[in-house]
């Protein structure tokens, strides 16, 4: 079984890198939290960072440039995620991450403060917030999911990165979010 | 065991005279849905082909409406859960077709696992070649089909592949109501939503596209059963829009004084008993209308996309694989918050401060970030069944293709095969059209997101206004004006802002 996995992880770590938006082969291994990162580039190259491999990657475009990568692991499955989006999107006008911070920036009372950092030459904002996860067409709460947050500020725009997991169990994931952070590079 | 299962059910299948509709050698003990410990997605999978459960355990067949023999339900049992181990087949299958697994693919395989036979997961578990995987998955996925081919007759088929006039919801169980007085309860409901929906500009719009023959709204049969959590759903297999039991029950107790209200929840603790309780009161049905419109009207979206497409009527065929399709989802949200904000400006007093109002706040906070959450809520709760149309176009080529290598002997199987080919290449057709007017739709949500956007702030301040100024209580007067001058805040509305402060009087 192992075996197998050693194998398969191995074959598959090239086709995993040729997935839809990721032209180009990876450039060195590594894991955080135990989870194997690999190489991720969107289909239009706007941004390249470090990804967890296994978890499932949902590249929708409903509303402006997403991705969302999901936890497969775990009691719940596809209870942890890591989204990237990018602002503005169609259905808003978020042109900067001051606005954005002003407009709909940390909500509820559980609401960390908006903390600004450079990191690696970057600037970011950091703050997290709870809110209620919901059933499906329904009102029962099922716990509450804790997002923590990083804006960062491009030229016309900003990106949103979000790292969302049941609030009780969030720090498993944690520094999966952060090694996508720390890799986080805008094109140009 | 599954295996097993899936042989007996291939011979019952294929021999005339032992399936399900034939009539049993000797007297079959009857069907008892509790004491079979049917969990809750069986019981809704059930009642969404239409089967009645009735509080007595007995199951009702959905077209004759008699009670279900133990082995019939056995059979309508095992045959949902073959409905989904095919499903997850094909996904599967569809994963394979790409290549070698990449880690994510793995990943993907590993949440299907639950619904796949014993034969794949061994093959899985083994570390099995793609080539091997690819042969164990397409011959588990051709006994699937085998299974669902050879219990249908040439009148199934035939009835798939008819055509059905644009418009209409198609073939469906005649009836969707089991007793009299469900039907008046369900009339008594659909009178009580249009009545509610037509109160308002965006309401009317889409009792407009519910409109029948004659111009006016033709809502669908509304039932009340046991929703499983859900306050609402619409089922596309009966066309029905069905109210969560528990909601009902809980309007009927709340509506007397609460030392009354234990005694009659349990005196109301049957279905029948509630329906006549409900019937007898036609006031309270129209105030449970008033105060779950939002809901109501996100599940008759679903059933105005029902009659727009193509795709639901060939999923209630069984032509289609069950599924919930992202795309429907996320314009039957956007538009039940349109509605919310139509009546933040035209009737404010009328919008109710619950869950479905803080989805409205959440999609005009961050329309970008509501979309993302929403699909990745469906991911993480509905993983197998939740796609986008692209996916269900993948697994319906699948299909196609499986349907045209599928051999023939006799005239009779070949006449099957055509009205197979021609149902399953009309409902590839209709996700082609469905994806093609999704995308204009869900832009034209965006463009519509986008303009409330700018009057949605205000149009919060002054209804928590209004409800601070109809409060009769101090704390309730305190926390409507709080909210009430927080939105005011966000709209940038000096003037506003100033009437909202004027209300807290000298400090």
């Amino acid at each position: 079984m192992k075996t197998f996995v050693l194998a398969a992880a191995l074959l598959a770590l090239a086709a995993a890198c040729r997935r839809p938006g990721t032209p180009s082969p990876p450039k060195a291994d590594g894991s955080a939290a135990g989870v194997t990162m690999i190489d991720y580039r969107p289909a239009d190259g706007a941004y390249g960072c470090r990804a967890p491999a296994r978890w499932r990657t949902d590249e929708e475009s409903a509303w402006g440039p997403a991705v969302t990568f999901l936890d497969p692991d775990g009691p719940r499955p596809y209870s942890h995620s890591i989204s990237i989006l990018r602002y503005p999107g169609k259905a808003d006008s978020f042109t900067s991450a001051a606005q954005y911070l002003k407009e709909a920036g940390p909500e509820g009372a559980d609401a960390g403060p908006v903390v600004k950092t450079t990191e690696d030459g970057l600037t970011l904002y950091r703050y997290h917030e709870t809110k209620p996860f919901r059933s499906l067409n329904g009102r029962t709460v099922l716990y509450q999911l804790r997002d923590d947050v990083v804006l960062l500020p491009v030229k016309g725009g900003f990106y949103r990165l979000t790292h969302s997991a049941p609030d009780g169990e969030y720090l498993t994931t944690l520094p999966v979010f952060e090694a996508l952070v720390k890799s986080f590079r805008p094109k140009g | 065991m599954r295996s097993l299962l899936l042989a007996a059910l291939l011979t019952a299948a294929a021999l005339p005279g032992t399936a399900a509709s034939a009539a049993p050698a000797a007297p079959a003990p009857p069907a008892d849905w509790r004491r079979a410990g049917l969990d809750a997605a069986a019981q809704d999978g059930l009642r969404s082909l239409g089967y009645g459960l009735r509080d007595d355990g007995a199951v009702l067949d959905p077209k004759t409406r008699a009670p279900l023999s133990d082995p019939q339900l056995k059979e309508a049992v095992a045959r949902l859960g073959l409905s989904a181990q095919r499903l997850a087949l094909e996904r599967l299958s569809v994963l394979l077709a790409g290549g070698p697994l990449t880690p994510e693919g793995r990943a993907r395989v590993e949440a299907l696992k639950g619904d796949l036979p014993d034969s794949v997961v061994k093959a899985l578990d083994a570390g099995s070649s793609l080539a091997d995987l690819r042969a164990v998955t397409d011959g588990a996925l051709a006994d699937a089909a085998a299974y669902f081919d050879a219990s249908r007759t040439l009148a199934d088929a035939r009835a798939a592949a008819a055509p059905v006039r644009a418009g209409v919801p198609g073939p469906r169980p005649r009836l969707p109501y089991l007793s009299i007085g469900e039907q008046a309860l369900g009339n008594s409901l659909r009178a009580a939503a249009a009545a509610t929906l037509g109160r308002d500009p965006y309401g009317r719009s889409l009792l407009a596209k519910l409109a029948g023959p004659g111009g006016k709204p033709d809502l669908p049969p509304i039932v009340v059963e046991d929703a499983g959590g859900a306050a609402a759903a619409y089922e596309y297999r009966r066309g029905v829009v069905v109210l969560d039991r528990e909601s009902l029950l809980d309007a009927a107790t709340g509506a007397v004084p609460p030392k009354d209200r234990v005694a009659l929840r349990r005196s109301l603790s049957s279905r029948a008993a509630l329906i006549a309780y409900l019937n007898a009161r036609p006031d309270l049905v129209a105030g449970f209308a008033a105060r779950n419109d939002a809901v109501i009207f996100h599940e008759l979206v679903h059933a105005w996309q029902d009659r727009r497409d193509g795709a639901m009527r060939e999923m209630s065929r069984g032509v289609l694989p069950d599924s919930l399709l992202l795309d429907y989802e996320q314009e039957a949200w956007t538009m039940k918050n349109l509605y919310l904000q139509s009546k933040l400006e035209h009737e404010p007093d009328s919008v109710v401060d619950d869950a479905e109002l803080d989805d409205y706040r959440a999609m005009m906070r961050d329309p970008t970030a509501w979309s993302q959450a929403l699909r990745a809520r469906y991911a993480a709760l509905a993983p197998v069944q939740a796609m986008d149309i692209p996916e269900a176009q993948e697994v319906a080529r699948r299909r196609l293709a499986e349907i045209r290598a599928r051999r023939v002997s006799t005239g009779e199987q070949q006449k099957i095969k055509a009205l197979d080919l021609l149902a399953m290449t009309r409902a590839e057709r209709a996700l082609a059209d469905a994806r093609a007017d999704s995308d204009a739709r869900l832009a034209a949500d965006a463009a519509a997101v986008k303009a409330a956007r700018a009057s949605s702030a205000r149009l919060l301040a002054r209804r928590f206004l209004a409800e601070a100024r109809a409060a009769t209580d101090r704390i309730d007067f305190g926390v409507a004006l709080a909210k009430a001058e927080r939105y005011a805040r966000d709209a940038r509305d000096p003037a506003l802002l100033a009437e909202i402060l004027a209300q807290k009087g000298p400090s």
